[in-house]
C-alpha cells in the first residue's frame, strides 16, 4: 500500500503555522513567574512592569528565536547528510559533529572555565574539525560513501575517548561535560545567537544551492557523473555545509543531535524525496519541534529545567519507533 | 579541495585566537575592596541566592532572601516568602527574573551557573560572585556584606569573636603528621587538596596533605597511598549519606591493602560531618575548626 | 564524435586497456563485445569521463578531462550497468536526464519537460511516469533509465548493457531504440554480450580482447572473422537467410566448416 502523501505546499503552510504557533506560545505560555495575561501585555506594549518585559523579551524571546534556528539548522544539516550519503541513518553526528564539539567544549571549560563565550567558539570550531578529520581520513580511503560513514565512527570514538580521557584527568570537568551532552538552551542568549544564525543562514542558502545536484546521487555515485553532476566535489561541500550547520546549532544548544535523525525521516515519510523540497519542511519542521520541546522543558515542572535534550529524546523516539514499526508492517 | 583545506585551517586558528583573547581576564582574584554591585543594597534589599553556601552568608549578614535554590531552603531565617528558583544545577533564569532582584548571588563552580551569570549580565542584573576557600575569603565577604546590611554588630558576632576563638585553637596546640583527605558520592570518589576549605584548616592545623604536592593520588591509587602511610584519613560524604557511605566502604574498606594502613590499625579514620564538612560552615567555621582540634587532641 | 589516440585506462590500480586509435561517430550504433571483464565497461566508463585515462579522448575536438562536468554531460550521456533503486518517482527519475541543461535555479522549463515526455514515450514508460521506481520490474526499471539517459539529448550515448534484465519483446524495443536514436543523427556506443541482438542493430563493431581493441569494423566484417570472434568471444555468429527476422544472426560454437577452417587458420 502506498503512502499517502500531503501536498508540499500544503504540508510547507502547516509547518510554518506550526513553527509560528510554537513561538508565539514559548514567549506567552504562563508560568508561576508570569501569567499568561503579563506576558500577552508585555509583548503588545501595555503596562506589565519591567520585569515582564525583561522576562519575554530578555529570556524567552532568546531562547524561543535559538531554539527554532538550531532546530531548523540541525534537521537541515540532516536532510543534507542524509541525502549526500544516501543514507537515512546519517545524522550530524555521524561525521563526528558531536564528538568533536563535546571534545572542544571540554577542553575550553578546562582552558577558560569562566568564559561562556570561549565555550561556544570552541565546540564550533571542535565540529568543524571532526568532521574536516573525518573527511580527510575518508578521502585517503576513496571518499566512498561507506569510508565516510566509518571514518566518522572511527573519528567519534577517538573524540569521545579524549574528552573521557579529559574528565579522568580533570574530574572537575565533568559537569561540563554532563551539561554539554544533555543539551538545552537555557543559556542561549541574543549575543550567541548572533555569532551561530549568520552562518546557519549562509548553510542553509549553500544547501538549497546544493540540493538539486544531490537528489542525483540516489542514483548511484556513477549515474550521478554521468549526468553531469561533480560527485565528490558536490558530495563534499554538502558535508561542510552541514557541518556548518550543526556546528552552529551545537555552539549553542549543545548536543540535541537526534533533531537531525528524527526530523528529515518524518518528512520523508510524510512528503516523499525531493531535497529542495524536504529542505524546505525539515527547516520548519525542525524549528516548530524544538521550540515546543524547550517550551515544555521550561514550563513543565517550574521552576525546575528540563534538558531539552532528554525531552526531546523521551517523546520523539518512541514516536519514532512507532512510525518505523507502522510503515514496515505496511510495506509488508 | 587544497583552497578549501587551507581555508578550514585559517579559519580554526582564527578561532582559537579569538577565544583566547575573548577570556583572559575574566575574573579577579578577590572580590575588590567595595564591590560596585553592593552599592545601594541594603538589609531589606532583594536578593537571590544560587546555592546554600552563599545564601547563608547574607541571611547571616542581617539580609533576606527572596528565592533561592532548593538545597537552601531548609536554612535557617528562610521565611515563607522565600520562592523557590530551582535545582541547584539548573536554576530557572525566568523565575529569577521575575522576583526582580536587586542582587543575585552564586558561586561560579557549576557551568549552568556560569551560563546564568552571563545572561544576568545581559539582562543588568546585578550579579556578585562569591567563592569561599577558606575562612580568610569568609571573613572578607562577610565584611563586604554586613557593610551593605550595617549590622556591624553581626560581623562583630558571625567573623570577629569566631576568629578570635579560630586562633585562640590554633595557638593552643599544633599538631604533627600527614592525612589524606577523600570525597566519596555514590558515583565518585575524589581526592582532596588544600584548594578544599577542610583541608585548608587541617593545614592550619599543623597537619601536611600527603597529596598536596603530587598528581600520583589523583586518581587513588591505593598503592601510592600505602605507599605515603598517612596518620589520618579524613572522609567527606557527597550526596545522601547511605549511599556514600556504602560507595565508601565498597571502594575502601573492604580492600586488604586499606585495613595495613596505619591511619586504619590505630582507628584514625574519621567520617567527617556534612553539615559543617560538605557545605561552607560560615559562621561556624570555629566550630568546624574545634571538631578537627578535639579529634586531633584525643589522638 | 569521440576521438582516442594512444589511450591507456587503468582500473583498480593495474592498466585494462591500451587503445593505440578509435574513433566513434555520430549517426551510427557502435557495438563493443567482449567476455566478461574483458574491459568493455571500462572503456564506456572512461569515455563518460568516470575513470581517468591517460593519453587522449577528444568529445567533438575537445579534450574529455578538460571539459567541465556538466558541459560533458550535454555532449555525451552514459547509461551504467548496475542501476540503483531510488526513492522516487519514474517521471522524477527521468527529469534528472535534464539536469545538465538546467539553468541556475535547476528548474525546469517546458522544453525540458516535453524532452522528458518524448523520452518517456520512446522507451514505452509514459504509462508508468506516476509509479515509484522501487514498484517497478527489472525490465521497466532498465527503461526507465534508458529514457532518463535519451532525455539528456546528448549527442553521444554510451550504454553499458541497456538489455540487460529486459524480456525478449523489450529487447527488441531497445534495439529499435537504439537504431531509432542513431537515424536521428546520434552517436550510440552500446556494449554488450548479447550477440545476435547486437550485430542486428550496429554499424559497426569493436572487439575487446586482450586488454585492447582486437579487431574494428562494419558489422559484415567483424561477423565474418570467425578465428576473431572464437578467441574473443569462444564463439561466431552466422548469418540466417530469411525476411522479417527479427535478429538475422545466430550463434555458432565454429565446430561447422566454415568455422573449423577458420579456426584451423588461427591456429597456424
Amino acid at each position: 500500500m502506498r503512502v499517502r502523501r500531503m501536498g508540499t505546499v500544503s504540508a510547507l503552510a502547516l509547518g510554518i503555522a506550526a513553527c509560528a504557533a510554537s513561538l508565539a506560545a514559548s514567549l506567552v505560555v504562563g508560568t508561576d513567574a508570569l501569567s499568561v495575561a503579563d506576558a500577552l501585555s508585555a509583548l503588545l506594549g501595555g503596562d506589565a512592569g519591567q520585569s515582564a518585559r525583561l522576562i519575554v523579551f530578555g529570556i524567552r524571546l532568546p531562547r524561543a528565536l535559538a531554539a527554532a534556528a538550531c532546530g531548523a539548522a540541525l534537521a537541515g544539516s540532516g536532510a543534507l547528510l542524509q541525502t549526500a550519503l544516501n543514507n537515512d541513518l546519517a545524522s550530524p553526528g555521524v561525521m563526528g559533529v558531536n564528538a568533536g564539539a563535546g571534545m572542544f567544549a571540554l577542553i575550553s571549560g578546562l582552558l577558560f572555565p569562566y568564559a561562556v563565550a570561549a565555550r561556544q567558539l570552541m565546540a564550533f570550531a571542535g565540529a568543524l574539525a571532526a568532521t574536516a578529520v573525518v573527511y580527510a581520513v575518508a578521502r585517503r580511503a576513496g571518499a566512498s560513501r561507506t569510508s565516510l560513514v566509518l571514518a566518522g565512527v572511527a573519528v567519534s570514538s577517538l573524540a569521545t575517548a579524549c574528552a573521557n580521557a579529559i574528565v579522568t584527568m580533570w574530574p572537575a570537568t565533568v559537569t561540563d561535560k554532563v551539561a554539554f551532552s544533555l543539551g538545552g538552551l537555557q543559556g542561549a542568549t541574543l549575543q550567541q545567537l548572533g555569532f551561530a544564525a549568520p552562518m546557519m543562514l549562509v548553510g542553509i542558502v549553500v544547501a538549497y544551492a546544493l540540493a538539486p545536484g544531490l537528489d542525483l546521487l540516489a542514483l548511484g555515485d556513477e549515474a550521478a557523473q554521468g549526468l553531469g553532476l561533480d560527485v565528490r566535489r558536490h558530495r563534499a561541500l554538502a558535508i561542510v555545509c552541514a557541518a556548518l550547520l550543526a556546528a552552529s546549532a551545537v555552539s549553542v544548544c549543545g548536543l540535541l543531535g537526534f533533531v537531525g535523525l528524527i526530523v528529515p525521516n518524518l518528512v520523508r515519510m510524510a512528503c516523499g524525496p525531493g531535497l529542495r523540497r524536504s529542505l524546505s519542511l525539515s527547516l520548519v519542521s525542525g524549528a516548530a519541534l524544538l521550540t515546543v520541546c524547550d517550551l515544555l522543558a521550561r514550563v513543565l515542572f517550574f521552576p525546575y529545567e528540563l534538558p531539552a535534550g532528554l525531552l526531546l529524546s523521551l517523546l520523539g523516539a518512541p514516536f519514532f519507533i512507532f512510525l518505523l514499526v507502522r510503515r514496515r508492517g505496511r510495506a509488508s | 579541495m587544497r583552497r578549501i583545506r587551507a581555508f578550514v585551517a585559517h579559519l580554526l586558528s582564527v578561532f582559537l585566537v579569538l577565544g583566547a583573547l575573548g577570556c583572559t581576564p575574566w575574573r579577579d582574584e578577590r572580590p575588590p575592596e567595595l564591590p560596585v554591585q553592593l552599592e545601594g543594597i541594603s538589609a531589606s534589599s532583594r536578593v537571590v541566592a544560587l546555592s546554600r553556601s552563599v545564601g547563608e552568608l547574607w541571611l547571616l549578614a542581617g539580609g533576606k532572601l527572596v528565592g533561592a535554590t532548593d538545597d537552601a531552603l531548609d536554612l535557617e531565617g528562610i521565611s515563607q516568602d522565600t520562592a523557590s528558583i530551582g535545582s541547584l544545577s539548573k536554576p530557572s533564569l525566568e523565575q529569577i527574573v521575575a522576583l526582580e532582584p536587586d542582587l543575585v548571588m552564586l558561586t561560579e563552580d557549576l557551568s549552568a551557573h556560569r551560563e546564568i551569570h552571563e545572561s544576568l549580565d545581559a539582562l543588568g542584573i546585578p550579579v556578585l560572585v562569591v567563592d569561599i576557600d577558606s575562612f580568610d575569603d569568609y571573613a572578607l565577604v562577610m565584611e563586604l556584606l554586613t557593610e551593605a546590611t550595617g549590622r556591624g554588630d553581626l560581623y562583630d558576632q558571625d567573623v570577629t569573636t569566631v576568629a578570635a576563638e579560630i586562633d585562640a585553637l590554633l595557638a593552643a596546640n599544633r599538631f604533627e603528621g600527614t592525612y589524606l583527605a577523600i570525597r566519596t558520592s555514590a558515583t565518585k570518589n575524589k581526592v582532596l587538596k588544600s584548594d578544599y576549605f577542610a583541608c585548608d584548616m587541617l593545614d592550619d592545623l599543623g597537619l601536611t596533605n600527603i597529596a598536596d604536592d603530587s598528581s600520583v593520588f589523583d586518581e587513588l591509587s591505593l598503592e601510592a597511598i600505602a605507599e605515603a602511610d598517612p596518620d589520618w584519613i579524613f572522609v567527606v560524604l557527597q550526596g545522601a549519606g547511605d549511599d556514600a557511605i556504602a560507595a565508601y566502604r565498597e571502594a575502601f574498606e573492604q580492600n586488604p591493602v586499606w585495613s595495613e594502613l596505619t591511619a586504619v590499625c590505630e582507628g584514625h579514620v574519621v567520617i567527617l560531618p556534612k553539615d559543617l564538612f560538605q557545605y561552607k560552615p560560615n559562621a561556624r567555621w570555629a566550630e568546624a575548626y574545634y571538631y578537627l582540634y578535639r579529634i586531633l587532641d584525643e589522638a | 564524435m569521440i576521438e582516442l589516440v594512444d589511450v591507456i585506462i587503468s582500473y583498480r590500480g593495474h592498466d585494462a586497456l591500451a587503445i593505440p586509435e578509435a574513433s566513434f561517430g555520430n549517426g551510427k550504433v557502435t557495438a563493443v563485445v567482449g567476455r566478461n571483464g574483458s574491459g568493455k565497461s571500462t572503456l564506456l566508463r572512461a569515455l563518460a569521463g568516470i575513470i581517468p585515462y591517460r593519453g587522449s579522448i577528444r568529445v567533438d575536438g575537445d579534450e574529455l578531462s578538460g571539459i567541465p562536468h556538466r558541459e560533458r554531460a550535454r555532449r555525451t550521456a552514459y547509461l551504467p550497468q548496475t542501476l540503483s533503486t531510488p526513492a522516487m518517482d519514474v517521471a522524477t527519475l527521468v527529469g534528472h536526464g535534464r539536469f545538465s541543461r538546467l539553468g541556475p535555479l535547476r528548474a525546469m522549463g517546458a522544453d525540458d519537460r516535453s524532452a522528458v515526455q518524448r523520452a518517456m514515450e520512446l522507451t514505452d514508460v509514459w504509462e508508468l511516469r506516476d509509479r515509484p521506481v522501487s514498484e517497478l520490474s527489472g525490465g521497466e526499471r532498465q527503461r526507465a533509465y534508458l529514457a532518463m539517459v535519451v532525455a539528456q539529448d546528448a549527442p553521444m550515448l554510451l550504454l553499458d548493457e541497456p538489455g540487460a534484465h529486459l524480456d525478449v519483446a523489450h529487447r527488441r524495443d531497445v534495439v529499435r531504440i537504439m537504431r531509432r536514436l542513431a537515424d536521428e543523427g546520434k552517436g550510440v556506443v552500446v556494449a554488450s554480450h548479447d550477440l545476435p541482438e547486437t550485430f542486428a542493430v550496429c554499424n559497426e563493431a569493436c572487439v575487446i580482447n586482450r586488454g585492447t581493441i582486437g579487431a574494428w569494423g562494419d558489422t559484415g566484417s567483424i561477423v565474418e572473422n570467425d578465428g576473431l570472434l572464437l578467441d574473443a568471444m569462444g564463439v561466431c555468429v552466422r548469418r540466417i537467410e530469411g525476411d522479417g527476422l527479427l535478429f538475422p544472426y545466430a550463434l555458432s560454437d565454429g565446430d561447422d566448416t566454415v568455422g573449423a577452417a577458420a579456426a584451423d587458420a588461427v591456429r597456424e
